[in-house]
């Protein structure tokens, strides 16, 4: 038996046959690397465990304790932080509001008609614009583009859900 | 295994006292990977609480079908990688600043905080030189042979595939040849890692 045969046996930490155990330990008293490896595998097969010191489950308790009380504090935090900006974005844009209503409530009525008007006719306005554009663009781009466009976009958005599903079952594990 | 489940399907509803049952069950294995991982006891308690959280976090995303123990392990492994990755926690080398082996000197006056457990020198040895292997190889190592996983597993745990962690072994076990040819091992007997306890 040549040395490369034990070394790989010794490196797969695979057992050494019956019939080659002479033959092995032989070669262990003329190769320094061989008896190396033989050394190491054997180490590693016969390691003890380490044990945390005692009270580890109370001290998870008392760290999962504190860890909720952290979480809770920052949720009311964050909820009176909202609650307190809220409101005061509220008043800043209802102050006016309430302001003019109670002192010419006529002249509110008036102006809110006039957007709700002005806003209808941009509405209608980007409607038939893009009937036009719609008319036009059918008439010179060929309806086999429109579906290669289509198809694109289509599998672009597939690629992007699976990416996203992958990277989201990754960081679940 | 059928007590366990019922054990994990409580703690999945929101049962304290069942997760407590999987902590001291398992309080153990995860010290054990995250003590070889990091090679420090207070590294290794932080380490393992912390992956005791994010099971308990994430314990709504365990499936059911696989291993707990291999879902378990391999939060902790992942996270004793990432914190070996961005700490850059000190490991001794067994080399000096210029790249000459460094002659091993045991730790003889440790004190041992509980009872001590002499290690056979070897052991203690093989414990010394896992440092210088990357963190992914040292996952690999510790879970083939601390915790007698199969390569599938090693590979559920690592996110690697069976090839990369035969590959990985391999190659973890020329580099502890190599580290043992060059440093042989000390003849002093020593005393040295506190908390040990026999393997299970």
């Amino acid at each position: 038996m040549d040395h490369q045969h034990f070394e790989n046996l010794l490196l797969n930490d695979t057992p050494i046959p019956r019939e080659e155990e002479s033959a092995f330990q032989a070669h262990l008293k003329v190769c320094a690397r061989c008896a190396a490896l033989a050394e190491v595998n054997r180490s590693l097969n016969h390691v003890v465990m380490a044990a945390p010191a005692p009270g580890f489950t109370s001290r998870f308790q008392a760290r999962l304790a504190a860890q909720r009380k952290a979480q809770r504090k920052r949720y009311f935090f964050g909820i009176f932080i909202l609650l307190f900006s809220g409101v005061g974005i509220g008043l800043w844009v209802a102050l006016p509001i309430i302001s003019t209503l109670l002192f010419s409530p006529t002249e509110l009525l008036t102006s809110w008609a006039q957007t709700l008007a002005s806003t209808l006719v941009m509405i209608e306005n980007i409607v038939d614009a893009a009937s036009v554009i719609g008319r036009v663009a059918v008439g010179f781009i060929p309806a086999k583009t429109f579906g290669l466009a289509l198809g694109v976009i289509s599998l672009l958005s597939l690629g992007w859900m699976i990416s996203f599903q992958k990277s989201a079952l990754h960081q679940a594990v | 295994m059928d007590e366990e489940k019922t054990w994990i399907l409580q703690a999945q509803q929101g049962s304290d006292e069942a997760f407590t049952f999987l902590v001291e069950t398992y309080q153990k294995p995860v010290f054990n990977l995250c003590y070889r991982m990091l090679g420090e006891a207070d590294w290794a308690e932080d380490a393992a609480q912390e992956s005791f959280l994010r099971a308990y976090k994430n314990l709504h995303r365990y499936d059911v079908k696989r291993s707990f123990a291999t879902w378990l392990l391999s939060i902790a492994a992942h996270y004793c990688i990432d914190k070996l990755r961005r700490k850059k926690l000190p490991t001794f080398s067994l080399h000096d600043d210029e790249g000459n082996a460094r002659e091993y000197i045991p730790d003889a006056g440790a004190v041992l905080p509980e009872k001590a457990a002499i290690y056979s020198d070897q052991q203690a040895y093989i414990e010394t030189l896992l440092g210088e292997l990357s963190e992914t190889d040292r996952a690999a190592i510790v879970l083939r042979y601390w915790h007698d996983a199969s390569e599938v597993e090693i590979a559920e745990a690592l996110d690697l595939t069976v090839s990369a962690v035969k590959s990985r072994l391999h190659r973890a076990r020329r580099t502890l040849g190599d580290l043992w040819e060059d440093n042989p091992q000390p003849s002093q007997n020593m005393e040295r890692m506190p908390y040990g306890s026999p393997a299970f």
